[in-house]
């Protein structure tokens, strides 16, 4: 089967004498515990049945003046695209994760701004790799040993000693940065702008301020292909993705680098490259005003009462949400759509159970790099997020 | 038994973790913890911009002088968006139990600041 | 961390008596992480009160031995997050297992050295180890990988 825990999607995961083998933590905890704190349909906090809870959904729906759709990077690109019909048909807004996640890393490789690569590439041909604020151990477990630095690739067959080059940038000495011994580079940064002006000033044959800039731009000469890996850690330090557009592509005049996100939704770049097919952008979009804007991203909407109800897919933001915020999502109308009983489910005016897409649902995810995975479900759920957005499309 | 550091608060440095801890718990470096006298299984009233009454757990790679909270309703509850990695906390032990996810969503609902 | 004779040595009576039959207690240390001896063999510490806290905390230091296999192998369950560098990186499963383990996969032969069950990784074939029997080697390449420090070995 497929493991849907991360974005990573392996695909060498399967069950035997009911052990599950090949996944990692993160995904042997998603796979044998499924069955335990699902949703339960519920209106109000009173118990329903599920044709009543998705009524009442599109009761309020159709009362709202200013709804939001919101989530869906555990679904189905299939769900994602009946998602954007229900948003369309409402003129309302759209968003996920990724607005405050990697959205901006993905927007910058959907338009083409800096050269991308798959991870099968990465795999067989990458030497230099570099890992930018993210600590994949933690977030893409596997990450490392299936895709980057450790397995044998077609090119590159003498193991990570030898055949590749690690670089990890952190602000702590990371779990990967503990990685980097031989023929490897951790550099502790405060201020990732410096760094990212000392690859430019390298590129350019200047002296850089981190000096260490020079080698790494030297061994990537030495390679058709040499790969950085943005995570969270990069996209806060810096905050605009411009300059870092303008890093990779300095750096491509002097050595190749392609960049890919290392974010960790298992379909978060599907959410973005299902939007930006539909509408050019890959989150926060207004079907209102047809356009993308930091202020329709949902914390934003929320936190300037700009919505009276959300529709919430696969996620659990009042979990994560600061306080203040949650508590502003607690006054407006909210339905929840979600294989798990989540804390916002709890607090929800409707609950809509789902089912767990990759488990009990099959269809397609799209894995980081943008490779789209066909899911193979153990299980063959009859209501999924397909069926309960394709019934509130239906009846709106 | 009369414990000496009842009563007592004490400044920690707190950090909220992405990573899969058990979500209604505080790890304290253990360092930390002695010398605030706190143990294992205690339950701590955790006190920034408001406060939450976790049960205590230890973990080497909380900061030294303070402790982890996984990124839960809990670390929600306790913080605004500017310092929301990493902040600041009085932590005191508590003969009261541990915060529930209701309790916490019975504030949310209800309408006081 | 791996457990060091001098770390056992400092607990031990260090008379160097030679009751447990080695001529000094530091041997008899190593002996103890070679499992070659027990730590019953010591008498004094058990006999003499004055030992009693010596004893409980050479115990408590000595119990990831019984847990250890025949290589001096230890994995510590706690610390493993399945994340499979320690299997992608053995010399061993690069050979046996080229288009497997050698490629980052999840092991394909019917008998590799580690897998990952249930999350955490398991030993399954020590036999197969450069660190196992007579013209073993002392291999370290999946301990160094691992991030956590999960594998330790006894010796080495
Ligand atoms: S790395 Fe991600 S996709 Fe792979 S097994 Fe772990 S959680 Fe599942
Ligand atoms: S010690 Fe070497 S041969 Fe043995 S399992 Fe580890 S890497 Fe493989
Ligand atoms: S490298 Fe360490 S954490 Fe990863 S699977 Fe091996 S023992 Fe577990």
């Amino acid at each position: 089967m497929i493991c849907t825990a991360c974005s990573c999607l392996c695909d060498d995961v399967f069950i035997e004498d009911g052990k599950v083998l090949n996944a990692c933590k993160r995904g042997f905890e998603h796979i044998s515990k499924f069955k335990e704190n699902r949703a339960i349909p519920r209106v109000r906090g009173g118990t329903v049945d599920v044709d009543k809870a998705i009524d009442e959904a599109l009761e309020l729906l159709k009362s709202s003046k200013k709804p939001a759709i919101y989530g869906l990077d555990t679904s189905t690109v299939e769900a994602q695209r009946l998602a954007i019909k229900i948003a369309r048909k409402l003129g309302c807004f759209i968003d996920d994760n990724s607005s405050f996640c990697l959205g901006d890393f993905v927007e910058m490789i959907l338009r083409k701004e800096v050269p991308t690569t798959t991870l099968d590439d990465v795999r067989d041909y990458a030497y230099v790799i570099i890992y930018w604020g993210a600590n994949v151990y933690q977030s893409l477990p596997r990450h490392m040993s299936k895709y980057t630095y450790y397995p044998r690739g077609a090119k590159r067959n003498r193991g990570y000693d030898e055949d590749r080059y690690l670089v990890v940038v952190d602000v702590r000495k990371s779990d990967i940065a503990k990685l980097a011994k031989k023929n490897a580079k951790f550099i502790k940064v405060e201020r990732d702008l410096e760094l990212v002006e000392s690859f430019i000033m390298a590129a350019e044959g200047k002296a850089p301020k981190h000096i260490e800039v020079v080698e790494i731009l030297r061994e990537m000469k030495k390679s058709e292909l040499n790969v950085l890996f943005g995570g969270l850690g990069l996209k806060y330090g810096l905050g605009d993705t411009k300059i870092l557009a303008e890093m990779i592509n300095k750096v491509n005049s002097y050595a190749p680098l392609a960049f890919l996100p290392a974010g960790f939704h298992s379909n978060m770049r599907g959410f973005n490259e299902t939007l930006f097919e539909d509408v050019g952008f890959v989150n926060k979009f207004s079907f209102a005003e047809n356009r993308s804007d930091q202020r329709f991203a949902f914390t934003e909407l929320l936190k300037e009462e700009a919505i009276d109800c959300a529709v919430i897919v696969g996620t659990d933001p009042v979990a994560s949400l600061p306080f203040d915020i949650s508590r502003k999502l607690a006054k407006i109308k909210t339905i929840v759509i979600d294989p798990k009983d989540t804390v916002t489910a709890k607090l929800a005016d409707v609950v809509i159970p789902s089912a767990y897409s990759g488990i009990e649902s099959g269809g397609t995810m799209v894995r980081s790099d943008g490779v789209r995975v066909k899911l193979e479900p153990l299980e063959k759920a009859e209501i999924d997020d397909v069926y309960i957005l394709k019934r509130i499309l239906e009846g709106l | 038994m009369l414990r000496l550091t009842k009563f007592m608060k004490f400044e920690a440095e707190i950090v909220v973790a992405r990573d899969s801890f058990d979500s209604s718990a505080i790890y304290l470096h253990p360092e930390f913890a002695k010398k605030c006298g706190i143990k294992e299984g205690d339950v701590v009233s955790v006190e920034a911009k408001r406060a939450v009454k976790l049960k205590v757990k230890l973990s080497n790679s909380a900061p030294e002088n303070g402790g982890i909270i996984p990124n839960s309703i809990f670390a929600s509850f306790l913080t605004d968006f500017e310092n929301f990695k990493r902040f600041k906390a009085r932590i005191e032990v508590t003969d009261e139990k541990e915060s529930t996810i209701e309790e916490i969503i019975e504030a949310l609902k209800s309408n006081e600041k | 961390m791996p457990l060091t004779p001098m770390e056992i040595y400092k607990l031990l009576p260090k008379t160097n008596c030679k009751k447990c039959g080695e001529q000094t207690c530091m041997s008899f240390a190593f002996k103890l992480i070679n499992r070659e001896k027990k730590l019953e063999d010591c008498k004094p510490l058990f006999e003499e009160k004055k030992y009693e806290i010596q004893l409980k905390k050479l115990q408590e230091m000595l119990k990831p031995l019984e847990k250890a296999t025949e290589t001096g192998l230890i994995v510590n369950e706690a610390l493993c997050n399945g994340c499979g560098n320690c299997i992608v990186v053995c010399p061993v499963h690069v050979e046996k297992d080229p288009r497997g383990a050698g490629v980052g996969k999840g092991p394909t032969i019917a008998d590799p050295i580690y897998r990952i069950e249930n999350g955490k990784l398991i030993v399954l074939n020590m036999h197969a180890c450069r660190r196992y029997g007579k013209s073993r080697i002392l291999c370290v390449v999946c301990r160094e990988n691992c991030p956590t420090d999960a594998i330790s070995f006894l010796e080495g």
